[in-house]
């Protein structure tokens, strides 16, 4: 028995160092990526700008009982600092009045001809052009949910390059201009994803964000450190090494010509955005196409986070069912040589989908086996301080990175609260993540279905 | 324990480290703004002097960005009196200095103000970062506008050459780049590069070429079109040529364009029909009526586009435009869009 709990013991240490190790690197190369990044990213720009090089975008806003907010994020979202792009909201059958508030904001006019079924998606209802200004067109569609809403938008794109945005979240108004520094600068870029911050507690204006601020509530505030260690190690990490195989839903660029190809969206999953990643991978890599599918550090996209345990639970559900669901649908990729498939594949399997169980199993086990005295009660300790304490090393060097290179939170009392968010994010929030994911998983498996996910609204970009 | 008590240093470490950084970036970022407040007026001619005889070494690096950020909103002979207050400020020192810079940004705006400052010296180093593929685009592109705002003559023939082995630039960024150059001398060089391209079989190439020309602005480059026109079998080169026809729309071309509506390929007849309706006359509308009747509807588009188009040159009376629409319903329909329809295939 003993023996058993001896080899259990340390296969739970081997397991946490070596999950905490990869980060380490992933941290290290992000520290490194990061900088040569942002030293070029306002040169660039503004040298592209001069000459007025962007490839032309289409804005896809799928929207479901968005009347609240879709008439400023519209306004917003026309008013980007783009050279040549259109806005194609999609309403996926909401049972509110987004299409009336649409109609009555911008005037709209039917426009079938717009129309081109490349895409299979639910039954249109109707396609309109804006009266005030031909950038602007709505397809009214039956209730399909986010990916079908998307195929339906994609029919109705007619640029090169499209870019998915939730209708609740704020842009900057360079975040176009930036995201799209992958496709200038390399032409076999086929998607590219920014990264996305916590909205709650900021102030916004008319659509913009005109001055990030940190939320008042603890929950969103330790989410600030959570998405900064998510969005700068997770993607950005991965970036140099060409093994990026999430991009947000909230807001990622794609080459319309390939997903299309493709065939679009998947509709049956909830992980629909890392699912067409991971899908784009395959797809370059069966046609050996030379590709790059890369993310952009800078922090382009400003999203509510949740705010009450309930909707954050159920959040987290949905994401860790998403990505189940994206990683055994594409598991192919792990046929396919090159870091996508044999590096980062493995590493989301191991360390992000089947993590949570590992390490809940390490918790209870290390508790249990306390409690039948099979371990000291120091060893216990020095286990928790230990996963404590590395949690906080990856959370503080995300902060550190945030400080260095972007600064988003100017005032001297919100470093002392976001370090105050690093360590309570390892000391309770972490565990209960943890429980979420585990549920995710047991979703996954059970097949139930879950529909939008939508937050409840608490900042000003409601109003 | 050890391990966890090493983790919780590291923290602390760390804790320090941001609070450093932060008081670090708050001193860097005043320190930009003094530097913009005080060279600003100075590269604007509001102040005579600048504010020290040279930039000091620590702040060489935002001052030329700086002088570059001016320049941008500056095209030509506007130039002149920002290059002779860039050397009244050493800094076409500094913009050599930097030019071996390892950093990324600082090469950038070396390779840009060096063009612009007029520095002969630089023409070897801004070749050798054009012609590095492991550069950035933006950083190749612009050190091949620097060449040619160095000495256009001497430059065009080596951005020529570049430009063929870059298969990956798009065209807006290759015209973007030939802007620089004379336009004559540009469209004629174009030319012959798509001519050359047409030569060797390389079909993309000269297509690509081709399509640069109406963004580099000088007809000079008609007489090579028509004969490229003339001599090829490509039917990619052929559409392209016509589009370039269409777009400088000299009434010349007009024969040789009605010899392309009945090409057997769609996007010949597509090019062909837009460029009659640049070049054409009323007398042409049989030919385009017919093509209202093609099996494919950009065509058909292009073809209902193009006798709007002549209807509405010929100064017909809205009556007789009126009487157009009614026997071509789709003249009428295509003419009255505000917007180009993309798709037959109707939900």
């Amino acid at each position: 028995m003993r023996h058993a709990v001896h080899v259990a013991q340390w296969v739970t240490l081997a397991y946490f160092l070596s999950v905490h190790g990869a980060y380490f690197v992933l941290d290290l190369i992000a520290f490194l990526a990061v900088g040569r990044s942002v030293h070029n990213r306002d040169t660039l720009v503004a040298y592209r700008r001069s000459y007025g090089l962007e490839p032309p975008v289409t804005v896809l806003v799928p929207a479901y009982n968005e009347a609240a907010v879709i008439v400023p994020t519209v306004r917003a979202l026309l008013q980007l600092d783009y050279p040549q792009f259109e806005v194609v909201v999609v309403n996926d059958g909401s049972s509110d009045d987004t299409m009336r508030v649409l109609d009555e904001a911008f005037g709209l006019e039917p426009c079938p001809r717009l129309y081109q079924a490349r895409l299979d998606a639910a039954p249109i209802r109707g396609v309109y052009i804006a009266r005030s200004t031909a950038a602007l067109r709505v397809v009214d569609k039956d209730n399909g949910g986010k990916a079908d809403s998307l195929n339906a938008g994609l029919n109705v794109a007619q640029y090169p390059l499209f870019c998915a945005v939730d209708a609740d979240s704020i842009l900057q108004r360079d975040s176009l201009l930036k995201v799209i520094t992958p496709f200038v600068e390399d032409p076999t870029t086929v998607a590219a994803g920014g990264t996305v911050r916590v909205l709650n507690g900021s102030e916004v204006s008319e659509g913009f964000l005109r001055r990030p601020r940190l939320p008042r509530n603890r929950l969103a505030r330790i989410q600030v450190v959570e998405y900064m260690r998510a969005f700068l190690f997770g993607r950005v990490g991965w970036s140099p090494l060409r093994g990026v195989l999430i991009i947000s839903g909230a807001f990622g660029v794609f080459r319309r010509a390939e997903v299309v190809e493709m065939g679009g969206y998947r509709v049956d999953t909830v992980g629909e955005d890392a699912e067409l990643v991971m899908r784009l991978h395959r797809h370059c890599r069966a046609r050996r196409r030379p590709y790059r599918i890369s993310f952009v550090p800078d922090p382009i996209c400003w999203t509510e986070a949740p705010e009450d345990v309930r909707s954050l639970g159920r959040q987290r559900i949905r994401w860790q069912r998403g990505l189940a669901e994206s990683l055994l649908g594409n598991r192919a990729l792990l046929h396919q040589p090159g870091v996508a498939g044999w590096v980062a594949y493995p590493f989301l399997l191991i360390f992000e989908c089947l993590g949570p169980l590992v390490e809940l199993a390490g918790y209870l086990f290390v508790v249990a086996a306390t409690l039948a005295g099979l371990l000291s009660v120091q060893a216990l300790l020095a286990f928790l301080l230990l996963a404590v304490a590395l949690g906080t090393v990856l959370s503080l060097s995300a902060l550190l990175l945030e400080e260095r290179w972007f600064r988003n939170y100017t005032e001297p009392r919100a470093l002392v609260r976001l370090l105050g968010a690093a360590l309570a994010e390892n000391l309770g929030y972490r565990q209960l993540n943890l429980v979420w994911r585990v549920v995710g998983l047991f979703r996954f498996v059970s097949g139930r279905h879950t529909g939008w996910g939508h937050v409840r609204r608490v900042s000003a970009a409601a109003g | 324990m050890d391990a966890a008590l090493g983790a919780f240093a590291m923290s602390l470490l760390l804790l320090v480290c941001t609070a450093a950084v932060r008081v670090a970036g708050s001193a860097r970022s005043a320190r930009d703004r003094r530097l913009t407040d005080l060279w600003t007026p100075f590269f604007l001619g509001i102040a005579p002097e600048p504010p020290a005889p040279r930039p000091h070494r620590r702040d060489r690096r935002a001052v030329l960005a700086l002088w570059n950020r001016v320049r941008s909103a500056m095209r030509g002979e506007a130039t002149r009196p920002l290059v002779a207050r860039a050397r009244q400020a050493h800094l076409h020192d500094v913009a050599l200095s930097l030019l071996k810079s390892r950093r990324a940004d600082d090469r950038l705006n070396a390779v840009a103000a060096v063009g612009t400052m007029g520095l002969p010296s630089a023409l070897g180093p801004l070749e050798r970062f054009a012609r590095r593929s492991t550069s950035s685009i933006t950083l190749r592109s612009e050190a091949a506008r620097s060449m040619l705002r160095l000495h256009a003559v001497r430059s065009l023939p080596t951005v020529l050459e570049l430009l063929r082995t870059q298969p990956d630039w798009h065209p807006a960024l290759i015209a973007s780049v030939l802007e620089e150059a004379e336009p004559d001398a540009a469209a004629l060089g174009v030319v012959n590069e798509a001519g050359g391209a047409e030569w060797r079989g390389d079909i993309e190439m000269a297509s690509r070429f081709l399509r640069v020309l109406p963004a580099v602005a000088s007809d000079a480059c008609l007489p090579g079109v028509r004969n490229l026109l003339d001599n090829t079998d490509s039917a990619d080169v052929q559409a392209a040529c016509l589009s370039v026809i269409a777009h400088f729309a000299d009434r010349r071309d007009a024969r040789n364009v009605r010899r392309y509506l009945h090409s057997p390929v769609w996007f010949v007849r597509v090019q062909a029909a837009t460029a009659l309706g640049m070049v054409g006359t009323l007398d042409d509308e049989p030919a385009l009526t017919a093509l209202l009747a093609d099996s494919e509807w950009w065509v058909r588009q292009r073809a209902a586009e193009a006798l709007a188009r002549l209807a509405g040159m010929a100064g017909l009376a809205p009556d007789d435009l009126a009487i157009v629409f009614e026997h071509h319903p789709e003249v009428g329909r295509f003419a009255g869009a505000p917007y180009s329809p993309m798709a037959e295939v109707h939900p």
